[in-house]
């Protein structure tokens, strides 16, 4: 005959265990228990007011005591084929006067490679904004879900638009348009406005360059590092295909590499997560 | 107690503590096997576990992914040219391959699965 | 005149018919856990449609059932497929590639219109009805039949012993059965419980333990145990194993002397099924977790095996089964559908047989651990089929009998009451039905976000809807119609308690069609899935019987829709053959019985069209 009492302790412990293997159940309810802990990277941009002329070769300095933030690159892995190396990771910064907006990529690269064509390949880079309001994260790897606004600095183009010269006839092949595998696209005799390609994207295949290119740009390759800077006004001419800042909005970026050595374009590139800018008041 | 209650009693234990020892005894003995046990998760549900993998340089490795998520997930380690293009929800993929060379090397996955999807990278280090 | 008839019919033809031309439809639908935008979708028959999917967020698919086409997007890479919509009805498309938690259910419909199936179905759910308004009226006008026969063929007299074959006879008596199944399916129960638990929150579709229950055993519950076998689950169920070898102190043998614990009576005005109905609709709010997140189901079975030890630790016997388990609640309802029994052969020996070893026990056997008499019980309800009266009646004078389907839905006794309880149980067991197949089966992705908790607010709104639905809206439905019922009949002296309770008994058949269907719905497009987790049940790896890489198949999906219209209709024709008897039970005078009858067959004949609705359009 059992006790009232025996049988409530009985219960209790019964009950205590039950509850005690659930819980261990729930903590490895996902495999073994990790922590995790995310932080988007924040870029601040704050307002400081000058100016700097891309036509001078001391431009770089006017970057010192800029805060700066070391942004990881990624193999890109979506679209074949992949990128033998990835570049490790860029530093960027970035600031406004109120009426321009400025930023600096640097990142280290061996060679420089400034010549496209044939098999060679130009080192490149890129800023990207996606556009509009719920873009999905997705927009990252493969298409561009919403619309993106991407700023695309190439060495060759950099070396053309600031010597002065033009490209010539020639027919760039073997030229994949970036995030697309097999497209090719033949671009002929396009009078360089710039050293940076001002490139609206709505979808996967839709890289349309604008035929007006706002955003400046000037890269130099000193000792194994590149230093690549890029400017546009603040304000957008056309909100639907241009990337606009106000000052104290926050902005989801991203940025992409081309080391030309290891045979990066198109689609074989190094890739960032999404970053978020901080314009400053 | 007579044999047959002793019989029932027995089967009664085989049914419950046996069939849970023999089954974890079983898996403990068939993942000895492995060299390396990956479990794929989404970063914001654990990330890879281990994140962190070294082997010994020269030596087959064989790596057990099972994919504990709710997404489907992908692998690939490219210094050596190793990669599972998806690898679904719930299922397992055992991959083999011989590291050649001594350093450390980033695998991750290669199949959108959540928005912090850039995150899902681990490092194998070979030494 | 022929002719003038056949030209009339010409004419209304040519007016009637559709003038469609096939088109061609091209429409995009893009899919994000866990729904499709649009959800819905119309094309007319013969349109030759191209569906292109884009995901918003990971890797989806769509498989159409019917055309059993199908295609896969990540973000930014869609998938096309185009068919000619040559198959008219409701065919629902489905993610084909797990994507998350409630992937089984990402669901949306397309119809093809004009939709002849549910149309077909509808008519005839008419026809049935006015069908059997014919026979009723013609039943009236002949001489009462000696025998009641169910649609005339069946006599409702009739029953086979099963154990008049000697070796099933044996079997019953041994003391090895129905333990020996117990045993076994206690090994197979814990090896999905270390399924469930080592399985904590990846996808339910790829586990053992929750495709094992929610797929294997819910549906050959509904299928075949129910309404075949009455309460045959309990006869094998390994929950109350724990709690019986305590209280008998051993496994096998029969021990003289008191049961251990401390053998409380359960209290009397819970010896229905009101406790069972709230836990049962209780369990139910955690669906959207237990039927995609194995360690929600561990921790229902647990509980329940937890419980029903506890809780046999204080009351008699079998108490928690037969007052409390969540799986016994539908089972002793829908039971007195089913087509098996267990009774005694002779009352007239057991009117001389004392001490009834039946319910006080012998050296052979246990006194009845359900707390039945079974020397005189005359339903299925309470009686889980343990067979020890077969061991301690020493003149075998229990007979485990197949008979017709629904007898006990017309048996009434002093100690075996109807009840609100039972009526109520009937309208939980048809709102459940409802609400899941809105929720689980529809397009609507809000209604799954509430399901699985994305926010509290939307999860305690499930709940309240939930609850309304099964405890006030359909009771309050029925009640106008019973209130019309009586009304018609034009009797004083019934009173309207009596006439809803009766006729809730018409809501078994229902509901035992409607679930059926509902596991049609489930078993079809899922039932592969059940290879895979047969090879690979712990998601280590393994390869058991080859069949890990088995892929999602879902099969037949395009009679799928067929099948479950043929089941309402066949139940359908239950609910009416027992509804008219359960008239004539209630209102004494025949003509009140058949007045009172008409709105009722109002009630199950639109019921039946709703659930076609349902299912089919």
């Amino acid at each position: 005959m059992m006790k009232k009492n025996t049988v409530i302790v009985l219960s209790i412990v019964l009950i205590a265990l039950f509850l005690g293997l659930v819980r261990y159940g729930m903590q490895h309810a996902w495999g073994i228990p990790a922590d995790y802990e995310y932080e988007r990277v924040v870029l601040k941009a704050p307002f400081i007011d000058k100016d700097i002329d891309f036509r001078g070769a001391t431009s770089l300095d006017e970057w010192e005591g800029i805060d700066s933030k070391e942004i990881k690159l990624f193999y890109q892995l979506m679209v074949l084929p992949w990128p033998k190396d990835s570049v490790p990771s860029v530093t960027v910064k970035a600031f406004h006067n109120k009426k321009d907006i400025y930023f600096y990529l640097s990142y280290k690269d061996d060679t420089l490679d400034e010549i496209h064509g044939g098999n060679t390949f130009s080192d490149a880079n890129a800023i990207m904004f996606p556009l509009g309001e719920d873009v999905p994260n997705s927009t990252l790897m493969m298409g561009f879900m919403g619309s993106s606004n991407i700023w695309q600095w190439k060495a060759n183009q950099d070396r053309e638009f600031w010597s002065g010269k033009g490209p010539g006839a020639r027919v760039y092949a073997d030229y994949y348009y970036p995030f697309e595998e097999n497209e090719t696209l033949t671009v002929m005799g396009l009078e360089h406005v710039s050293a940076v390609n001002d490139i609206i994207a709505t979808g996967i295949a839709t890289l349309t360059r604008k035929n007006v290119s706002l955003v400046e740009g000037r890269g130099f390759w000193i000792d194994g590092t590149w230093h690549v800077m890029f400017r546009r006004s603040l304000t957008a001419s056309d909100p639907e295909v241009d990337a606009a800042f106000t000052p104290g909005e926050t902005y989801s970026i991203a940025f992409a590499v081309w080391d030309g050595a290891s045979g990066d374009r198109g689609g074989r590139k190094s890739i960032s997560d999404f970053v978020s800018l901080e314009a400053g008041t | 107690m007579e044999i047959r209650e002793m019989i029932a009693v027995i089967i009664v234990l085989i049914s419950t503590v046996g069939v849970v020892a023999a089954i974890l005894g079983a898996e403990s003995y068939r993942s000895s096997a492995y060299t390396v046990d990956l479990i794929a998760r989404a970063p914001e549900r654990g990330n890879w576990q281990p994140r962190h993998v070294t082997v010994p340089v020269g030596e087959k490795v064989t790596m057990r992914i099972r994919n504990v998520d709710t997404v489907s997930h992908g692998f690939a380690l490219p210094a050596f040219d190793v990669a599972v293009p998806e690898i679904k929800a719930g299922h397992v993929k055992v991959i083999e391959f011989t590291p050649d060379r001594k350093g450390t090397f980033p695998f991750m996955c290669t199949v959108w699965c959540s928005n912090h999807h850039m995150d899902m990278t681990g490092e194998l280090t070979v030494e | 005149m022929m002719i003038r008839v056949l030209a009339l019919a010409l004419l209304v033809g040519l007016l009637i018919a559709p003038f469609v031309v096939a088109e061609e439809r091209y429409i995009e639908v893009s899919g994000k856990t866990f729904s499709y935008t649009p959800g819905v979708i119309k094309v007319n028959e013969g349109d030759v449609v191209t569906i292109r999917l884009t995901s918003e967020d990971v890797h989806h698919g769509l498989f159409l059932d019917g055309y059993e086409v199908q295609t896969k997007a990540h973000p930014g890479q869609d998938g096309v497929i185009t068919f000619v919509a040559d198959k008219p009805g409701r065919f629902t498309f489905r993610c084909s590639v797990t994507c998350g938690e409630f992937h089984p259910y990402m669901v949306g419909h397309l119809y093809v219109e004009p939709n002849s199936p549910f149309n077909g179905y509808a008519a005839l759910a008419v026809l049935v009805a006015l069908g059997s308004l014919i026979v009723m009226a013609r039943e009236g006008n002949g001489d009462k039949p000696a025998k009641d026969k169910l649609f005339g063929l069946i006599d409702l007299d009739w029953r086979f012993d099963l154990t008049s074959f000697k070796p099933i006879r044996t079997l019953f008596k041994s003391r090895w059965f129905p333990l020996g199944a117990i045993l076994v399916n206690l090994l197979f129960f814990f090896a999905l419980l270390l399924s469930m638990f080592v399985g904590g929150y990846s996808a339910g579709n790829y586990n053992v333990g929750v495709m094992f229950v929610w797929i294997l055993w819910w549906v050959m519950l509904m299928f075949i145990l129910v309404p075949f076998f009455a309460r045959t689950w309990c006869m094998v169920c390994p929950f109350p194993l724990f709690s019986d070898w305590y209280h008998r102190g051993a496994v096998i043998e029969v021990k003289p002397g008191k049961q251990s614990g401390l053998n409380k009576p359960w209290p009397k005005s819970l010896k229905n099924m009101w406790v069972m109905n709230f836990l049962f609709l209780g369990t139910t709010f955690f669906s959207g977790f237990m039927t995609v997140k194995p360690l929600a189901s561990f921790i229902l079975l647990g509980a329940v095996i937890l419980a029903s030890f506890i809780v046999g630790l204080v009351y008699k016997k079998r108490s928690f089964c037969l007052y409390m388990c969540p799986v016994s609640g539908f089972q002793a309802l829908y039971s007195q559908f089913a087509m098996s029994e267990i009774r005694c052969k002779d009352p007239e020996i057991c009117k001389g047989h004392t001490p009834k070893t039946c319910f006080v026990g012998s050296e052979e056997g246990h006194g009845c651990p359900w707390l039945l008499t079974p020397f005189d019980f005359k339903k299925n309800t309470y009686c889980g089929m343990c067979l020890e009266c077969f061991k301690t009646c020493p003149h075998d004078n229990m007979a485990f009998n197949l008979r017709p389907p629904g007898v006990d839905l017309l048996v009434e006794t002093k100690r075996e009451k109807r009840g609100l309880d039972e009526a109520w149980k009937g309208f939980i067991m048809l709102g459940i039905a409802v609400v899941f197949f809105i929720i689980y089966q529809g397009p609507y992705g809000e209604l799954k976000d509430m399901m699985r908790a994305t926010t509290y607010s939307g999860f305690l709104t499930f709940i309240a809807i939930h609850s309304t639905v099964s405890l006030i809206a359909l009771p309050a439905v029925f009640g106008v119609f019973a209130y019309l019922s009586k009304l018609a009949s034009g009797n004083r002296e019934v009173s309207l308690k009596r006439v809803f309770v009766n006729f809730s008994y018409t809501l078994v058949p229902m509901g035992l069609g409607v679930w059926i269907a509902f596991s049609l719905g489930i078993l079809l497009p899922n039932g592969s899935y059940l290879l895979h987790v047969i090879s690979d049940p712990f998601a280590w790896g393994w390869n058991l019987l080859g069949t890990a890489n088995f892929p999602w198949t879902p099969v037949f999906t395009d009679v799928m829709g067929y099948l479950q219209g043929a089941v309402l209709i066949v139940f359908q024709l239950f609910c009416i053959a027992f509804g008219y008897r359960l008239s004539k039970q209630t209102y004494p005078e025949s003509s009140e019985a058949r007045r009172g009858w008409l709105p009722m067959l109002c009630f199950l004949t639109l019921a039946t069209l709703g659930f076609l609705k349902l299912f089919l359009g």
